[in-house]
């Protein structure tokens, strides 16, 4: 099993390498001080049109972006790595920072519908295939459709609709406004920037209810989709398993169904489930742009997408490889777990 | 390649056939046996217990006769598989209360089922003009009947004579059932069918229904400056937006663009799809290596990130397509391609590779035909499992993600007729007024339904497309 992980970390620096080249082949079509603006720096003092043409200048000279292309990446793939992602003139600030001050955000969307989203998608996608072509089944199969029909923005909306126009359940944004100021106050200490997290950590249960109210209408509408997926492939490759000779033997055999099914259905059940794991991460940075956007949430994507709309180069470079950076991890987090799971690689 | 004299080949037919019977009758002894006494039994029926014997004895003779007339490769392989009937069948005569014995006989004969296959390939059933067989003369007298259908190949007579027979792939649409044709009437698929050929005529008859008043269709007429939307009222069947655009015109007209970019932008992808996969999985090597990494690179890049960077980069171009008319953005469809035939090339590639390990395959090479006329006149015709069903959900899927650029503001110009922009307006009534939550309901229902409807329809037809060529499921 080691050497199968090793063999696909192996890979990673070819994918880094072909990642960072796609990458840089769309920005060579952009005009050189358009490239050079990455690195000057925009204060919010007025420059002078000459002074700005002199710093753009100087950056050209400065990053070698006079030099011929093999030489212009790699200068560029260095200065990635030390961390310098340029400057970005719309949010005022490097953007490795930009980027890194709004991940909490966003990782606590995350993570506040992926957890309940996996768990239910595996339980209901089990669940269906065992009461195959019957009412759970049948109940389940049209959810998923419908989780997959509803696109993650236009469910947003509905759900504002409803829930916040109409009934007034789930307000909007990330925190109330008297939350927000004790939030501020000097008494509360930013530990994860996670704010439900930070107020269990200041043992503030209000600020937590809050943080907690406002984050069930973005968590549900990222995770609708995701979990359609999820159930759908849980539910088939259940289906796939139980057809598969073994369980026949087992059963024959005369295991007790439940021992079938946690001995030998739910295990190999598992793989094609986390070999969607990348896909699944893909979707997700897609669904944070449009979720974020929605519900008004400061986080990676809504940021980015509003620098963007000002047409700021630096933060499209920068996100682009960021999401790069989060969905190759994810790919590689899946192989290995896959190694984890299936018990034919560990012979490898 | 050893002669093999007529007889000899009769032989292997048999026995293939016969193991065929076999296997087939105790599966249904194995099922009858699960569902008669419960999952409780650990009995072996007497019926089953003989017939795997029966069955195991049969190989084990059928695998003797063969063996002087093999040449030295083969009577190798020919002698071990033997060694492991003989072996599984005394080990299940010992101890016929022990399922697993039982049970390890089906599986070497699945060994010599394998083995016999090869064999028939290797003298028998690849080069047609020197080795005719029972079988094939049958087939040319009924004018070229499937055999082995479950390779997908059949026998064609093309003229007269041996020389004029030939091995053809059936097409995988072809090969559907007549059973599984009678599902075409899947209530889902038709339902989705209905859907979107409602949207086509919508399309069609969109210069009649709605008139466009300036010369650019894709801009909704407006009638005022309001800012707040105003319900329906004679003109306006469906209320206008923010700004007083019709509401009805744009929703007709929004069906143009998403047909425009679901449809180009699905078979921009399907068609660098195929080229890729089919390289790829045909050639294998290093070639099918680097191409492999190239895909995996770009399924790095999330869909919408990736397009929101291609607008960041390249928007004025999309502005510049979006303010000749066409109504499309057209970065917007570069990148939706771009980022998006990755799918299409793993699913092909992964067929080619299911359907290159076939016979007829094989049969094509060993007639000397080119990479270049197996790959587009026997694989490819067979490969379409899955593609159909994808694209068929992509289109709707492109429409969503197309709207979603709209939404976000990111491409569109004011008054646009596409459900995504209506949105970017329509997103500001969402909240209504305090006594009336749904009170702009027309500035944002309308065109959610459309969207809505519009890949519902797409995914219905993939849906039914799969339950229709794939029965399993």
């Amino acid at each position: 099993m080691i050497s199968y992980v090793l063999r696909r970390l192996l890979v990673l620096p070819a994918i880094i390498l072909l990642v960072t080249l796609i990458l840089f082949s769309l920005m060579w079509q952009l005009p050189v001080e358009v490239r050079a603006r990455i690195y000057v720096p925009t204060t919010n003092r007025f420059l002078l049109p000459d002074e700005e043409a002199e710093l753009v200048e100087r950056a050209i000279r400065l990053h070698g972006l006079d030099q011929p292309w093999p030489v212009q990446y790699l200068n560029w793939v260095r200065l990635l790595a030390r961390g310098n992602w340029g400057y970005s003139p719309y949010w005022q600030q490097p953007v490795l920072e930009g980027l890194l001050q709004r991940t909490p955000a966003t990782g606590e969307l995350v993570l506040a519908s992926m957890v309940p989203c996996v768990a239910l998608s595996l339980t209901l996608g089990n669940m269906a295939a065992r009461y195959r072509s019957r009412f759970p089944d049948h109940l389940i199969r049209a959810a998923t459709f419908l989780g997959w029909a509803f696109p993650s923005f236009i469910l947003g909306l509905v759900l504002m609709n409803v829930f916040y126009a109409w009934l007034q359940w789930f307000p909007p944004g990330r925190l109330s406004v008297w939350a927000g100021a004790i939030l501020h106050s000097d008494q509360f200490h930013s530990y994860t920037g996670m704010y439900t997290v930070d107020a269990l950590l200041n043992l503030d249960l209000r600020v937590f209810w809050d943080a907690i109210r406002h984050l069930v209408l973005p968590a549900v509408s990222l995770a609708l989709a995701e979990w359609a997926l999820l159930t759908r492939i849980m539910r088939s490759s259940m289906l796939d398993v139980l057809r598969c000779d073994y369980v026949t033997t087992a059963r024959s055999k005369g295991a007790p169904e439940r021992q079938v099914f946690s001995r030998h259905v739910r295990r190999n059940a598992l793989l094609p489930v986390v070999s969607t794991g990348g896909v699944a991460v893909s979707m997700l940075m897609s669904g944070v742009v449009v979720v974020e956007s929605v519900f008004n949430i400061n986080g990676v994507g809504r940021a980015a997408a509003e620098a963007m709309a000002g047409t700021d180069i630096p933060v499209a470079v920068g996100f682009a490889v960021f999401t790069c950076v989060v969905t190759v991890t994810a790919s590689l987090v899946a192989d290995v777990l896959y190694a984890v799971v299936d018990p034919r690689v560990r012979l490898y | 390649m050893a002669r093999v004299e007529s007889g000899h080949h009769e032989e292997l037919r048999k026995c293939l056939a016969q193991l065929d019977l076999y296997q087939h009758s105790l599966r249904l002894v194995g099922q009858k046996l699960v569902a008669d006494a419960g999952t409780s039994t650990t009995v072996v029926s007497d019926t089953l217990y003989e017939k795997s014997l029966q069955l195991g004895e049969d190989c084990s003779t059928t695998l003797r006769r063969l063996k002087d007339r093999l040449d030295a490769e083969d009577l190798r392989q020919c002698e071990s598989t033997l060694e492991r009937v003989d072996q599984a069948l005394s080990r299940a005569g010992l101890a016929r209360e022990h399922t697993l014995l039982v049970v390890n006989v089906w599986r070497v004969v699945e060994a010599v089922e394998q083995f016999l296959g090869m064999v028939a390939v290797r003298y028998g059933y690849t080069t047609l003009s020197d080795r005719m067989t029972v079988v094939e003369e049958e087939a040319v007298k009924a004018g070229g009947v499937p055999f082995a259908p479950s390779l997908g190949w059949r026998v064609q007579a093309t003229g007269a004579g041996r020389e004029a027979l030939r091995p053809v792939s059936i097409p995988a649409w072809r090969a559907i059932p007549r059973w599984r044709a009678r599902r075409l009437l899947n209530p889902g698929l038709l339902l989705g069918i209905v859907i979107v050929l409602s949207f086509v005529a919508v399309a069609i008859a969109a210069p009649i229904i709605a008139p466009p008043e300036g010369e650019d269709p894709y801009t909704m007429p407006r009638s005022s400056y309001r800012v707040e939307p105003e319900p329906p009222r004679a003109g306006h069947p469906l209320g206008t937006t923010e700004q007083s655009f019709d509401v009805f015109y744009g929703l007709v007209w929004g069906s143009h663009i998403a047909f425009r970019i679901g449809l180009s932008v699905t078979a921009a992808r399907l068609v660098i799809g195929l080229a890729v996969g089919l390289v790829s999985g045909y050639y294998g090597g290093w070639l099918d290596a680097v191409i492999m990494r190239v895909t995996d690179a770009f399924l790095a890049f999330p869909i919408v990130p990736a397009t929101l960077v291609m607008l960041a980069f390249f928007g004025p171009l999309g502005l510049a397509s979006l303010a000749a008319g066409s109504g499309v953005d057209a970065i917007i469809v570069v990148s939706l391609v771009l980022f998006g035939w990755m799918q299409y090339a793993r699913l092909v590639r992964g067929n080619v590779l299911a359907e290159r390990s076939k016979q007829y395959v094989e049969a094509a090479v060993t007639l000397g035909a080119r990479g270049r006329h197996i790959i587009l006149r026997h694989i490819l015709p067979n490969i379409p499992q899955g593609l159909f069903v994808l694209a068929a959900s992509d289109v709707g899927a492109m429409v969503v993600l197309g709207a979603v650029f709209t939404f976000l503001g990111l491409s569109g110009r004011r008054g646009l007729a596409d459900w995504g922009w209506m949105l970017n307006t329509g997103r500001n009534w969402i909240i209504g007024t305090p006594s009336n939550a749904f009170q702009y309901w027309y500035a944002y229902l309308p065109p959610i339904a459309a969207i809505i409807l519009f890949s519902v329809g797409w995914s219905l037809i993939g849906d039914g497309l799969r339950d229709v060529l794939d029965p399993r499921v």
